[in-house]
């Protein structure tokens, strides 16, 4: 049986996503969306002293789509603003093992833009251009 | 002559291929459809026998390539009702309905435009680019998945024009063109009609509809790709400007103007696509010889087992019911559509998945996508099944 794109830790990702549903508000937030496909992920971020002490993703998507906010917000848990700003593409397509093809990338890198959104929404920065470049792609 | 779903397939050459070691079945065709070796062959021969530039040069081989190009025109005319000299042969149906939205808005100074909520973004867009400034437009709402109704065409006047699509991509229902077109006309409006999905799955005859304008693509009915056509009522051809100009479609050029050719050479500029209308032609003489009325029971037979094994799955929603064309655009239970398409994908079943061009369609029946699959005269019971079993083995994977 081919496989393909749904392996077991993608499938438990979708499943029993981790740490889904909203954080109490106020709180950065990064909403995206991919018009192809429908996908919409809002990220929510707890960030204090620099740090993110909680994430959280909500919306209604894909599984590829599911399963990349759900490592996404394994992944930025406990890191540092800095450290978890320089997470791009790379490290989410190695977090979920695959290397889709340009339709289903959108799905696995719209959760990363909408994290980027929100982390950027807290420093009250401007995105630097290649930032923006990488996940310009995975929709609006 | 018998159909013969087997016969027609070895016409195929695609159709034998695996695709991740598992038979093809190719489910997409409302998208694209896939090529008889007739349409490949014919226009291979043209280019090894008889390539030219038609209506160009005078010599023995360019008139050769002008007499073949016009014979694809006449056999294009036949096909649907028309004259010659009312078919224009343009890039695709896109190209075509772009050209009727600036014929209507630019020269025939329609200053509304009524669409429907059915349309593909390529008969919306299209009046949106041409009306700016210049035109307003409304959109007849669906009460129900199964078309137009008559009486919710309202507001039309001498100054509008009704922009419709025959056959939904999405939902397979199909409008009745005629009445519809009765209805523009008995208002003196304009009529245009998108007849991309209906002109490879039925009989049409334009002069019967009566529209002005009426867009069609050669590649969703066997002929290649980069070819449409756009069908302008004589009346109208013969006092429409071009809106692209060039060689070829002048009668003469002087520095201080420029007079045309007559329809329908003054809206072909530049050296035509003829390959591409002789694998048209092509197609139409292979659609012919198997006979729209046998393809079209065929598919609606294919409809019928694919909707009937879809239930057997369990947790499917089916949108409409129109069966004419082939088309079953489903989803299944809370998953998404894109994983529905992956998974068929994976096990051989070629699907689409997304808004298929119609955000405002797919608004209107509440669903941010669709998985879709879209049946043609070369597509077997057996396809159905397979993508049945797809569904069914993408739901045990998903939940």
């Amino acid at each position: 049986m081919n496989e393909g794109m749904y392996r077991e830790n993608i499938l438990d990702h979708y499943k029993k996503p981790h740490h889904r549903g909203k954080l109490p508000k106020p709180c950065p937030q990064g909403h995206a969306v991919n018009p192809f496909c429908g996908d919409d992920i809002t990220f929510y971020l707890k960030v204090s002293k620099e740090k993110v002490e909680d994430a959280s993703f909500d919306g209604h998507a894909c599984a590829i789509c599911t399963a990349s906010a759900s490592m996404l917000t394994d992944e930025v848990m406990g890191k540092g603003a800095e450290k978890a700003r320089a997470i791009g593409k790379e490290r989410v397509l190695e977090l979920l093992g695959v290397s889709p093809g340009p339709t289903r990338l959108k799905c696995a890198l719209l959760p990363l833009k909408a994290f980027k959104l929100a982390l950027y929404s807290h420093l009250k920065k401007k995105m630097g251009e290649e930032e923006k470049k990488e996940i310009e792609e995975a929709g609006e | 002559m018998a159909f013969d779903v087997d016969r027609i397939r070895e016409d195929f050459p695609i159709l034998a291929r695996k695709m991740n070691g598992k038979q093809l079945a190719y489910l997409d065709n409302a998208a694209t459809t896939q090529k008889p070796a007739a349409v490949l062959e014919a226009m291979r021969s043209y280019y090894e026998n008889s390539n030219a530039n038609a209506h160009r040069g005078g010599n023995a081989l360019a008139e050769q390539a002008t007499d073949i190009y016009e014979n694809a025109r006449k056999r294009v005319a036949r096909f649907i009702g028309a004259e010659p000299s009312e078919i224009v042969f343009t890039r695709n149906a896109t190209e075509a309905l772009n050209l009727s939205a600036r014929f209507c808005v630019e020269q025939m100074g329609a200053k509304k435009v009524l669409l429907t909520e059915m349309e593909h973004h390529s008969n919306i867009v299209n009046w949106q680019l041409a009306a700016k400034g210049k035109a307003s437009i409304k959109y007849v709402k669906m009460r129900d998945l199964g078309g137009i109704c008559k009486e919710d065409v309202t507001g039309l006047g001498a100054d509008s024009v009704f922009s419709f699509t025959h056959a939904s991509n999405v939902l397979g229902a199909v409008n009745d063109a005629a009445l519809l077109c009765r209805l523009a006309k008995k208002a003196g409006a304009l009529s245009v009609v998108d007849g991309a999905q209906s002109v490879p799955h039925m009989k049409v005859d334009v002069h019967k509809i009566g529209c002005d304008f009426f867009a069609f693509s050669a590649h969703k009915m066997l002929g290649p790709t980069g070819l449409g056509v756009l069908y302008i009522r004589k009346e109208l051809a013969g006092l429409l400007e071009p809106v692209f100009g060039g060689g070829g479609a002048i009668k003469s050029v002087q520095l201080s103007g420029t007079s045309f050719a007559r329809a329908p050479q003054k809206f072909e500029p530049g050296t035509q696509d003829v390959a591409g209308a002789v694998g048209l032609s092509a197609a139409i003489d292979y659609l012919k010889k198997i006979g729209m009325g046998a393809i079209e029971r065929h598919v609606a037979a294919l409809r019928g087992a694919c909707v009937e094994s879809l239930k057997e799955v369990g947790g499917v929603h089916v949108y409409g019911n129109g069966s004419k064309t082939g088309i079953v655009s489903f989803n299944v239970g809370r998953l998404h559509a894109h994983d529905i398409a992956q998974i068929a994908s994976d096990d051989g079943v070629m699907l689409r998945a997304g808004h298929h061009c119609c955000q405002p369609l797919m608004k209107a029946i509440g669903a941010s996508a669709t998985a879709r699959a879209s049946f043609y005269l070369y597509n077997t019971k057996d396809e159905a099944q397979q993508l049945a079993a797809a569904v069914a083995r993408a739901k045990k994977v998903l939940s």
